[in-house]
C-alpha cells in the first residue's frame, strides 16, 4: 500500500513539474454569429467589463494593400486605465504584453475568437498581484469571447 | 534499509528527478522578454529604428503611448513601435491562424531617469505554443528583430 502511494507521490510530481513548464495557446472559439455582429458583440462584451477599445487593426485589409490576399482578419486591441498604470509602475517590463488584444478572424467560411496566451503572461513572474490582474484579464477575456460567439437564440 | 526507508528513498529520487527534468526544461529555454539598453533618447531611438526597420524588410506601422485611447493622459516615457513583414505574417496567418496575438510585430521602448531600453517579446516562444508549422518564420523573424534593435543601438 505504501508503495502504491509512493508510485502515486512520484507520478504526481513528475507530472506537475512537466504542467508548471508547459505553455499551450488554447483553440479559438467559433462565432455562432457573422462577422460584423461577432465584432460588435466582442466589443460591446469588452466594455461591459470596464475595458476601453484602444484599436482595431485591420491586418486583412492592410495585407491586402501590400499585395496578399487573406480572409477577414481583425485585431482588437483593449484595456483598462488602471490596470495599466499599475503595470507601467511596478511592472514596466511587462507592458510588452500590452496592450491586450483578441484576434477575430474567417476561416473557411467559419468565424473564429482567439485570445492572447495569457499562460504566456502568467509564466513571466510569480508576483501574486501580477499574476491576479493576468488571471482577471483571462477571465474576463474569456467571457467575453464566449459571450460574443453565442448566438441571441441561445442566451 | 527496512520497508519504510526504501520507500522515503524512493521519494527523494523521484523528487530529484522531478526537480531536474524542470530545471533542464527550463534551461534550454529561450528567455521571454528581450531588453536592450539605448544608448540614444527616446527621439532619436525611435528614428533609428524606423531607419533599420527599412533595412531589415519591415514596414514601419505607426508610433502610439502603452495607455493611448484609455482615456488618460498619454505617457510619453513608453511608447509602442508597430510595423510588419507582410510576407511573413502573411505566410505566418495561411499556416496557423491563431498567431494574430504576435501581429503585428511591436517594440516597446520605456526612458526611466533618461535610459531608454528597447524591450520585445521572443519570438521564439511561439515554437512553445504548439504552432510547429512556423518554427521556420519564428527564426527569420527574430533574427530581423535583433538585426533592427541591433542597428538602431549602435
Amino acid at each position: 500500500m505504501k508503495g502504491y502511494r509512493s508510485v502515486v507521490l512520484g507520478v504526481t510530481m513528475l507530472l506537475s513539474s512537466a504542467l508548471m513548464t508547459a505553455c499551450n495557446l488554447s483553440g479559438a472559439v467559433e462565432s455562432h454569429n457573422d462577422f460584423p455582429d461577432t465584432m460588435m458583440r466582442v466589443q460591446q462584451e469588452l466594455t461591459k467589463r470596464g475595458y476601453e477599445i484602444t484599436r482595431i487593426q485591420t491586418l486583412d485589409l492592410g495585407l491586402e494593400k501590400a499585395g496578399y490576399d487573406i480572409n477577414k482578419y481583425r485585431i482588437l486591441f483593449f484595456g483598462n486605465a488602471l490596470d495599466f498604470d499599475i503595470i507601467q509602475k511596478r511592472y514596466p517590463e511587462y507592458t510588452v504584453f500590452l496592450p491586450l488584444s483578441i484576434s477575430v478572424y474567417e476561416d473557411d467560411g467559419e468565424i473564429y475568437l482567439q485570445s492572447m496566451p495569457f499562460s504566456m503572461m502568467k509564466k513571466a513572474t510569480r508576483d501574486r498581484e501580477y499574476l491576479a490582474m493576468v488571471n482577471r484579464w483571462q477571465s474576463d477575456v474569456d467571457q467575453a469571447i464566449h459571450s460574443a460567439a453565442i448566438p441571441d437564440s441561445l442566451k | 534499509m527496512n520497508r519504510r526507508g526504501i520507500y522515503s528513498f524512493s521519494i527523494v529520487v523521484i523528487a530529484s528527478f522531478s526537480l531536474l527534468f524542470t530545471n533542464a526544461q527550463s534551461a534550454g529555454k529561450p528567455p521571454m522578454l528581450i531588453s536592450v539598453k539605448s544608448p540614444y533618447s527616446m527621439k532619436k531611438t525611435i528614428q533609428n529604428i524606423k531607419q533599420s526597420l527599412i533595412n531589415n524588410n519591415f514596414t514601419y506601422l505607426r508610433e502610439q503611448a502603452v495607455n493611448e485611447g484609455l482615456g488618460v493622459e498619454e505617457d510619453p516615457h513608453f511608447r509602442i513601435l508597430y510595423f510588419c513583414n507582410f510576407s511573413i505574417a502573411h505566410k505566418a496567418i495561411l499556416q496557423d491562424k491563431r498567431i494574430g496575438f504576435m501581429l503585428p510585430c511591436r517594440l516597446t521602448l520605456i526612458e526611466t531617469e533618461g535610459q531608454v531600453v528597447i524591450h520585445y517579446l521572443n519570438p521564439q516562444l511561439v515554437k512553445q505554443l504548439n504552432i510547429n508549422k512556423i518554427n521556420g518564420l519564428c527564426d527569420q523573424i527574430t533574427a530581423s528583430l535583433k538585426s533592427t534593435v541591433e542597428e538602431a543601438t549602435l
